[in-house]
């Protein structure tokens, strides 16, 4: 069988039997979801990798407490945030340092355009008008398809705040993304 | 435009944040969590190897200890002590240890009230 057939609560259990496979495979399937939200708490990649790296050694230690009845993901993601904002309280990151624009910065070749350039800084700087809380709401919804329930699950509030707080953001976004959003679609 | 209040995902604002945020390589960013977890075994193996070495030390000294203990606590004793000694020591009338093996009920009656 192959392993992308597996669900994620099978390779979650087979990892709570000491299967280091099984839970390489979640790294896999999940790695891309993590860092993202480590970046939108976190200044730097360099700090999401290691606040995400710590999400997933935490997770690790704890898949024997996952209840495989449950979605994988949100249990997954509430674990890297928390890794996340423990790791920022931990360097003492001050809110407007968050967000750099160095963000992302390892895709920014010469091969790029500048117009593309561009749109990725005004994505920065519209979503440093976030708040920390809008910008997990907006990117665990739109970018990683997350339902407002399994937001809320991960975020520990009710479902409403999720869907207002998607709603602020994006709002915010669009705003501050006007000139490229009708080419964005 | 899609409105704000829309409860699908906005796909462009998705595709967007998923192209610009988060690291490149997620291969690699997968290999170096599955070494630390991978490191983090080993660790927990060393720290149990260190504790395992004093550990059985210690229940070695206590076993020899306990067993010294008991051997000098019983055995010495016991050869050095006869039976007639226990017996006096138990406060036994010495009318019922002297008198023949076929002492009749008389001679424990007369020691048991000769002791009152």
């Amino acid at each position: 069988m192959r392993t992308t057939d597996v669900t994620d609560a099978e390779l979650a259990a087979r990892a709570a039997g000491g299967d280091g496979d099984a839970f390489g495979e979640l790294v896999v399937r999940h790695a891309p979801a993590a860092r993202r939200a480590a970046t939108v708490v976190l200044s730097s990649d360099a700090d999401a990798d290691d606040a995400a790296q710590d999400g997933f050694l935490a997770a690790w230690r704890s898949i024997d407490r996952y209840d495989g009845n449950r979605p994988f993901r949100p249990w997954l993601m509430r674990i890297v945030v928390n890794a996340a904002r423990d790791f920022r309280r931990r360097r003492a990151v001050r809110q407007t340092d968050e967000l750099s624009p160095g963000l992302a910065s390892g895709a920014a070749g010469p091969e790029r355009s500048a117009e593309r350039l561009l749109l990725r800084e005004r994505l920065v700087e519209a979503l440093r008008l976030l708040p920390e809380r809008q910008r997990l709401a907006v990117t665990m919804f739109d970018a990683e398809g997350f339902a407002h329930a399994e937001i809320a699950e991960v975020l520990g509030v009710p479902e409403g705040t999720v869907r207002s707080d998607v709603f602020h953001a994006r709002r915010t976004l669009r705003g501050a993304l006007a000139p490229f959003y009708e080419e964005m679609k | 435009m899609t409105s704000p209040f829309d409860a699908r995902p906005d796909e462009a604002i998705g595709r967007l944040l998923r192209e610009h945020l988060g690291g490149a390589d997620s291969v690699a960013f997968a290999a170096r969590v599955r070494a630390a977890i991978a490191g983090e075994a080993d660790t927990a193996w060393d720290v149990l190897a260190r504790w395992a070495r004093p550990g059985l030390v210690a229940a070695a000294a206590v076993a020899l200890t306990v067993g010294l203990w008991l051997r000098i606590g019983s055995g010495g004793e016991m050869e050095s002590i006869t039976l007639a000694d226990a017996v006096q020591a138990a406060g036994v009338p010495e009318a019922l240890l002297t008198a023949p093996s076929s002492s009749s009920a008389d001679a424990v009656l007369a020691a048991i009230v000769g002791d009152q």
